[in-house]
């Protein structure tokens, strides 16, 4: 069920959904292993393959409308044709999305990139510089200067 | 299976069980708790794997229609813009909850002859005041002495880090002469009781792994199986049981093989949070009570409140670092909490600095959406140039009493046992949208006077999953025919059955109720112990 041009063909839409930084820093969704994830849980689940292979077909007769090469689809052509795919077939593409965002931030050298550790959270965790007693005292000072704020109440008979 | 009788029974191991089999130990006599979840094992919490972020959406999800474990039971939301959210294992909630610790104000207790709106409680603050210094020694809760929002007391420890984020939104709050205070929270700042203190991971919602989270399983639950209180797990509780007489008998419970365990009791103790407990009292139907146990004022399940709540984002120049820290706490603002009778809403809300989140989940909308982020450049756009400069303040609103919001039992879903499903009736006040329209007004106004350079407003929409306080839903009361438990947690109509949980709230105040929820537990707890001689008059 899956072929050479499923690899093709979702490693663009990947590189769409998820494009590269503009400095090139950042690499896109476009990668041979949130492809793979993708792939084992279609193979893996009737479901979901059901759904892949649907929403797959769809796609592809739009792209043999387009009668042109997928290499020789442009961006601004093919994000239209992904758009379409989120309209008509929006199960299938909802999935792709969310699996997609998934694979990508959880891989460590994005993590890193927005200053998370590559690692489990714990047991290192991360460093946050405590406020010393002076430097709170400093900042509630003028909190406690304008006085309580709640209200007081004299003692009410309750008829609940 | 016909099990020996116990003196008294427990059910829920979460917060208020934990703190009532505490309470109740002293007594010296048999106690169980039945606890439909297990123990989980900290060393494998989410937090030490890789792919933690995942199990937001997965086995560690909030939402049990999401997680789905064998110990979970489905809840139909279809009828309601909010879903509760829970976590059933010993500890309950407290194992993914994100340990905000605030006080009620005394005012919270007196809606009524205040404000003129819902219920007077039948106790005060100065009531459970004891009952909040006893549950913070236990616990463990890093703090500010001196808040003005609140009669003065003392936090265990000190405060955790208010961080660059919460740093950068007092000295807004300061700017604009408004309130605000370090949140009081049970993640600790030092070492304390045999816990380390928090490594900043920022992933409480995924359970702690270091410890400095105070969840019950390992505050509470060491003390009470020290003290020879029983606590068995995977015991799914189906219904409780009438005497000839109307006094509870005990309960019926499934195991996790699906066997049927008769359990007897000369007390029991509800302890399943404001929606597990409806659910058990409705499906608790005799010729003595058609309406459900306890339920002759016709108020069971009635009353469910939560507390809506909507965040505001500031976009600042400089990276924020959020997904550095304790995920909820950091900052509070109580400058909007009491009523005003120049706005045009009742009671008040707070302003909540919690943190942001990592760069999954906000991909994935957030905590507590499904609504993912745009895809294409416009990614590309929101997660370098949004995401690591936000910062937020939640706007948490006291949400008013209405018999229209309710927990009832669905007709077909069913959980693995085929115990009927709760079912949620919730919309949201007219009051607490215009809190949400003023709420996010002020929320602006802070963001700008700490720096922030733009603002995404969610405009009222309410978070989905933002149903973990679920009270009012057997709440307490003087009057037997307006309340379903009296000012000690004892049930009006079944002299024998006790509720402790979030549930008996009369009303829900604006601040997170797990402190005030076991504060009640111990509270009760002592009433039973004082009174035992006459306990059933």
């Amino acid at each position: 069920m899956w072929n050479e041009s499923d690899n093709e063909i979702l490693d663009r839409i990947l590189e769409t959904i998820i494009p590269p930084s503009k400095d090139g820093k950042i690499q896109s969704a476009n990668n041979i292993i949130i492809r793979d994830k993708i792939k084992n849980e279609v193979i893996n689940d009737n479901k979901l393959k059901s759904l892949y292979q649907h929403g797959m077909q769809y796609f592809k007769q739009m792209l043999i409308l387009t009668a042109k090469e997928l290499n020789n689809i442009d961006l601004k052509k093919f994000t239209y044709l992904i758009r379409k795919l989120e309209d008509q077939k929006p199960e299938f593409f909802n999935y792709i999305l969310r699996q997609t965002y998934i694979a990508y931030y959880i891989q460590p050298s994005i993590r890193t990139h927005y200053g998370l550790s590559a690692n489990p959270p714990h047991p290192e965790g991360y460093n946050v510089i405590s406020d010393t007693v002076e430097e709170i005292s400093l900042l509630v000072d003028p909190v406690i200067k304008r006085g309580s704020c709640y209200r007081e109440y004299n003692e009410i008979k309750v008829e609940t | 299976m016909i099990n020996e009788p116990v003196d008294i029974l427990i059910v829920g191991a979460g917060a208020s069980g934990a703190a009532i089999a505490y309470s109740l130990s002293s007594l010296g006599v048999k106690i169980l708790c039945l606890e439909q979840g297990s123990w989980v094992n900290h060393n494998n919490f989410p937090s030490t794997k890789t792919d933690y972020e995942f199990y937001r959406y997965s086995d560690f999800s909030c939402d049990p229609n999401v997680r789905k474990l064998p110990e979970d039971y489905p809840i139909n939301s279809d009828e309601s813009p909010i879903t509760p959210v829970n976590f059933n294992a010993v500890g309950g909630s407290t194992i993914n909850y994100l340990a905000h610790w605030p006080r009620f104000h005394p005012s919270d207790f007196r809606t009524k002859s205040l404000d003129g709106v819902a219920e007077d409680w039948p106790i005060e603050y100065a009531t459970l005041a004891p009952f909040y210094d006893l549950n913070s020694t236990i616990m463990g809760v890093s703090g500010l002495a001196g808040n003005p929002a609140y009669p003065f007391y003392e936090p265990t420890l000190p405060p955790i880090p208010l961080g660059k984020l919460g740093n950068t939104l007092a000295r807004g709050f300061n700017k604009l002469g408004w309130h605000w205070w370090p949140s009081d929270t049970t993640i600790l700042s030092q070492d304390f009781d045999g816990r380390s203190k928090c490594v900043n991971a920022g992933t409480c919602d995924l359970g702690c792994a270091a410890g400095a989270k105070a969840s019950v399983d390992i505050t509470y639950w060491p003390l009470n199986l020290r003290r020879r209180v029983e606590l068995k797990t995977h015991c799914r509780v189906r219904e409780i049981t009438l005497k000839k007489n109307g006094m509870a008998d005990g309960v019926l419970y499934y195991d996790n093989k699906g066997g049927l365990h008769e359990q007897k009791a000369e007390i029991v103790v509800m302890a399943c949070n404001g929606v597990g407990t409806p659910r058990i009292l409705l499906n608790s139907k005799s010729s003595q009570f058609r309406d459900g146990l306890a339920n002759r004022s016709g108020q069971v399940g009635k009353n469910l409140m939560f507390h809506p709540l909507s965040n505001v984002v500031g976009l600042f120049e400089e990276p924020m670092e959020g997904f550095k820290g304790p995920m909820a706490c950091s900052i509070l603002s109580q400058e909007f909490y009491e009523t005003d009778t120049s706005r045009d809403f009742i009671r008040g809300y707070g302003l909540h600095s919690g943190r942001f989140t990592t760069p999954m989940t906000y991909a994935l909308g957030g905590y507590g959406t499904d609504k993912l982020i745009p895809w294409g450049s416009e990614h590309r756009r929101i997660m370098d140039e949004i995401y690591p400069f936000s910062a937020g303040l939640t706007v948490v609103t006291e949400d008013l009493p209405s018999e229209s919001n309710m927990v009832t039992l669905d007709e077909e879903l069913t959980d693995s046992d085929d115990i009927p499903a709760p079912k949620i009736y919730y919309n949201v006040g007219e009051n607490t949208r215009k809190m949400f329209v003023h709420g996010e007004a002020r929320a602006k106004e802070a963001l700008i006077a700490a720096g922030a350079k733009e603002i995404i407003s969610p405009g009222g929409e309410v978070l989905y999953r933002a149903g973990w306080h679920q009270l009012g839903t057997a709440r307490m009361g003087n009057n037997s025919e307006r309340s379903v438990v009296n000012s000690w947690g004892r049930s009006h109509d079944v002299k024998n059955l006790f509720i402790v949980d979030g549930s008996i709230f009369v009303t829900s105040a604006a601040v997170n109720p797990t402190c005030t929820i076991m504060a009640l537990a111990l509270y009760i707890g002592e009433n039973i112990k004082k009174k035992a001689a006459n306990l059933f008059d």
